[in-house]
């Protein structure tokens, strides 16, 4: 016993002289293995290449109003948007009686986000929009017509990240103001829907 | 005939909350009541529907929901609002929209760590009521569905968007309908 005592005192001496002379401390044990794989860091910007659904519901002028679904599918480059949309309006008028048609609208937009304000896990987008479509307006009675038309707009967009630090997820409140300009006519186009995506 | 149908939605969607097992992972019942505006033609005639309800009722299994919908709605021909429509065209008689279906809904994908923010699709087949007709039509829809835990059963809501397709000539009529509201399940 009084041995064991006496060389724990000189194991104590011995390593008390080598933190006075300097020498470094051991190092730290290893981690123990991971069995899962650590969930990779966020991307340095973490609002950068969102992809989101949009579906929403709107109004539509032209000569006369119309209600409108759109739903629409957006992915975001830093500030540059692309955005492609699928629209359905029912159209009628009050010059002339029993007058109406369903026009359906397919376009794609490029979007830049003018202005933006980020706010913790909160995104304030305004972008500006411009693009081209093409819409089947199909009377209540006659024949169809197609035509082509070129967009310009603007997106007021609200867009948090619902699981904070956790992941990517985005649901928010975003509306367009789009005026579409044909051959023959010019609509002023509203919609707000809730976008969500990662 | 208004409050039965109401009364219908209504206890419908109570109905709901009878299943049991946890939400996603296995067969469970789930409803909701939505409020819904909606663009319905019908022919020349152009009506619009509000406002309105909507419900539905079914059973999930994992991403595919088994569901009948009900709608009710007070529809007006759009012409009463043209002052000079209507000395040309005297407007059809208002009264109600009304609508069963019996579809599915897809859920294509689910976000959030616990899977609680759902975008889908739908379709399903109806029949529809107005005071001008009643006509088979197919209906899709899009939109997405949140719902928390609380307990034994989940509580969320859901905007979505529904397209009702009805056969007709020279043009199938095509109804617009958003709807927004509240769903419950188990």
């Amino acid at each position: 016993m009084k041995a064991l005592v006496a060389v724990a005192m000189l194991a104590g001496a011995a390593r008390a002289d080598a933190l006075l002379a300097g020498d470094p401390p051991p190092p730290p044990p290893a981690p123990p293995p991971t069995i899962v794989a650590p969930r990779p860091p966020l991307a340095s910007d973490p609002f950068a290449d969102r992809l989101t659904l949009t579906p929403a519901v709107g109004a539509l002028f032209r000569s006369g109003d119309a209600m409108a679904v759109e739903a629409s599918v957006t992915r975001t480059f830093d500030r540059a948007e692309v955005a492609a949309s699928y629209s359905l309006a029912s159209w009628s008028t009050d010059r002339v009686p029993r007058v109406g048609a369903t026009i359906q609208r397919a376009g794609v937009e490029a979007r830049y986000q003018a202005l933006r304000k980020r706010v913790d896990d909160l995104t304030l987008d305004l972008c500006a929009a411009a693009g081209v479509g093409w819409e089947h307006v199909a009377p209540d009675a006659g024949s169809s017509v197609d035509l082509g038309d070129v967009s310009l707009g603007a997106v007021a967009r609200m867009l948090p990240n619902i699981e904070h630090d956790r992941d990517r997820v985005w649901f928010g409140m975003e509306a367009e103001l789009r005026v579409l300009i044909a051959r023959d006519d010019t609509t002023l186009m509203l919609v707000w829907g809730f976008p969500i995506g990662r | 005939m208004r409050l039965a149908a109401a009364l219908v939605c209504v206890a419908a969607t109570a109905r709901a909350d009878v299943a049991s097992g946890p939400s996603w992972s296995g067969p469970h019942g789930s409803g909701s009541l939505d409020f819904a505006v909606g663009a319905v033609p019908a022919g020349t005639v152009r009506g619009f529907a509000a406002p309105g309800g909507h419900a539905d009722v079914g059973v999930e299994l994992g991403r595919l929901r088994l569901q009948a919908t009900g709608d009710l709605a007070l529809w007006t021909d759009t012409a009463m609002d043209a002052p000079a429509a209507r000395s040309v065209a005297p407007p059809t008689a208002s009264g109600t929209f009304a609508r069963l279906g019996v579809g599915a809904r897809w859920t294509i994908a689910a976000l959030a760590h616990d899977r609680s923010m759902r975008i889908y699709v739908e379709g399903d087949l109806g029949r529809q009521w107005l005071p001008i007709a009643s006509r088979d039509d197919v209906g899709f829809g899009f939109g997405i569905a949140q719902a928390a835990r609380l307990g034994a059963t989940t509580l969320g809501g859901q905007f979505g968007i529904r397209v009702l397709v009805a056969p007709a000539a020279p043009h199938d009529d095509v109804s617009l309908f958003v709807v927004l509201g509240v769903g419950l399940g188990r």
